[in-house]
């Protein structure tokens, strides 16, 4: 009963909000898990996250760069979330994976590797490469302007391929 | 743009290259390139298999329960590091630092206060094992003693019973009992002190002497206790039978084989040397403290 007047409620009252989780629910949900790697933990920074567009709603304005502006709150509670509770691999964890001799084998731990980027690089080559988004988008959610995003990218790239390769 | 570019220019537009949103007037040069520098070309190419693994990656769906309900939905417990904010975080900081400098200096008080209280519980439980050591139907209060010097033995003991008005006089021992500590209680302190070369022998011979009291004397401390410097004895004994002891004491001294051949010449005098006084300790009417002291005799005589 309590539940069916909730959903009532959230459907009625929080219609613009209904539109945003129905669009961009996935990607949001998506991004939580990817950066936090918890599924558990990407659904309370998911709820976090839309209780923060809830708020901003009414103070703020986007006009069309509606993606852009849900995926800049996304992008910073994520980051600051990250700084708070991410969980990072241990020393011994890092030991063992670097002592892997075989590229193939490491290349099937990429994510494991992928986790040591910072996380706004992380959210650029999620955002970039994951979901296609443009460098100009990206510039927009990341508040960085586009040529330091490219430079961004491709250093992260190269660490990756360090980090990756570095054995040969 | 030029047909040839070093690999520093490549690696600028590597980004576009990769993206595929490189300008298509460079896009020949960035191939050309690519044919000719194998560095360049094996960077190429780990970057776009990085690329590929990220491209990949199967994309989360949001769950229906919290697509359906994004405010109600029961979320999962997170034990260890949950993300919404505590109550106690949501308190104003100055408030918090308040409430937490409270707690900590109500902390240090408590701690302060009841050191005291410890440390006297301490104490009595202290006071109480030494009370079952030394005497467990006697409770005592102060185990202060006021002790004087010890005098030389007397030469002549005489045999007459103790008497308050006269054993001053009668032994020749200092006595405090009716000197400076008059006004004090009538608890007493007896002391006797025995020198000998092999204390163990000596103990085994006043061990039977009062074992010849009766009641015998069984507490801990008439055994007879091995500290530090000889053995002592620590018991209580009826004021009346002091005397008796006193001169068993003088007589194992000077007539046991013990005696004669332990103690070295010229020191016969310090062999047995007595003194008494008054002690703040309550003890039960009629029984003095007494406490045997067997000593080794110093190496100079």
């Amino acid at each position: 009963m309590i539940k069916k007047v909730l959903k009532k409620s959230w459907s009625v009252l929080d219609s613009p909000l209904h539109s945003y989780v129905e669009q961009y629910g996935d990607l949001i949900f998506d991004l939580c898990e990817s950066t936090l790697w918890s599924p558990a933990q990407a659904q309370i920074s998911f709820r976090i996250i839309l209780k923060k567009i809830h708020t901003q709603i009414l103070t703020q304005s986007f006009s069309k760069y509606e993606r852009a502006w849900i995926l800049r709150i996304t992008a910073s509670t994520l980051i600051e979330l990250h700084r708070e509770h991410g969980e990072r691999s241990s020393a011994q964890e890092q030991l063992q994976l670097d002592s892997e001799s075989d590229i193939q084998k490491r290349l099937k731990h990429f994510f494991h590797y992928f986790r040591r980027l910072a996380v706004e690089n992380q959210i650029l080559l999620l955002l970039k490469n994951k979901h296609g988004l443009s460098f100009s988008e990206i510039a927009m959610i990341l508040e960085t302007p586009e040529g330091s995003l490219k430079v961004k990218h491709q250093q992260s790239l190269s660490i990756l391929e360090e980090w990756l390769w570095k054995t040969q | 743009m030029e047909n040839s570019i070093n690999c520093f220019q490549f690696k600028s537009h590597l980004s576009d290259f990769l993206s595929h949103s490189a300008d298509p007037k460079i896009l020949e040069t960035l191939h050309a390139h690519l044919e000719q520098c194998k560095p360049c070309h094996t960077h190429h190419h780990h970057h776009q298999t990085i690329l590929s693994l990220l491209e990949n990656q199967p994309t989360s769906t949001l769950p229906k329960s919290l697509r359906e309900a994004p405010f109600s939905a029961v979320l999962p417990r997170m034990t260890s590091m949950p993300f919404s904010v505590s109550r106690w975080q949501k308190i104003p900081w100055y408030l918090r630092v308040l409430l937490e400098c409270g707690l900590i200096v109500t902390g240090v008080i408590t701690l302060v206060s009841s050191t005291p209280k410890l440390r006297e519980l301490y104490e009595n439980h202290i006071e109480k094992n030494l009370k079952t050591l030394e005497d467990p139907t006697i409770a005592f209060e102060d185990l202060s003693l006021q002790e004087k010097e010890v005098t030389q033995a007397p030469e002549n003991l005489t045999q007459e019973p103790m008497d308050s008005g006269s054993e001053s006089t009668e032994l020749n021992g200092e006595d405090e009992s009716t000197s400076s500590n008059s006004n004090l209680s009538g608890s007493q302190l007896w002391r006797f002190t025995l020198k000998t070369v092999s204390p163990d022998e000596l103990r085994a011979e006043i061990l039977k002497v009062l074992n010849k009291f009766s009641p015998p004397i069984k507490t801990a401390g008439a055994l007879g206790v091995q500290v530090p410097g000889g053995i002592e004895f620590n018991f209580l004994l009826p004021t009346d039978q002091i005397n008796d002891l006193k001169k068993q004491l003088h007589e194992l001294t000077q007539n046991t084989a013990i005696h004669q051949q332990s103690i070295p010449s010229g020191a016969g005098s310090d062999a047995f040397t007595w003194y008494r006084v008054h002690s703040k300790k309550k003890l039960p009417t009629g029984k003095a403290q007494v406490i045997i002291w067997i000593s080794q005799p110093h190496a100079g005589g």
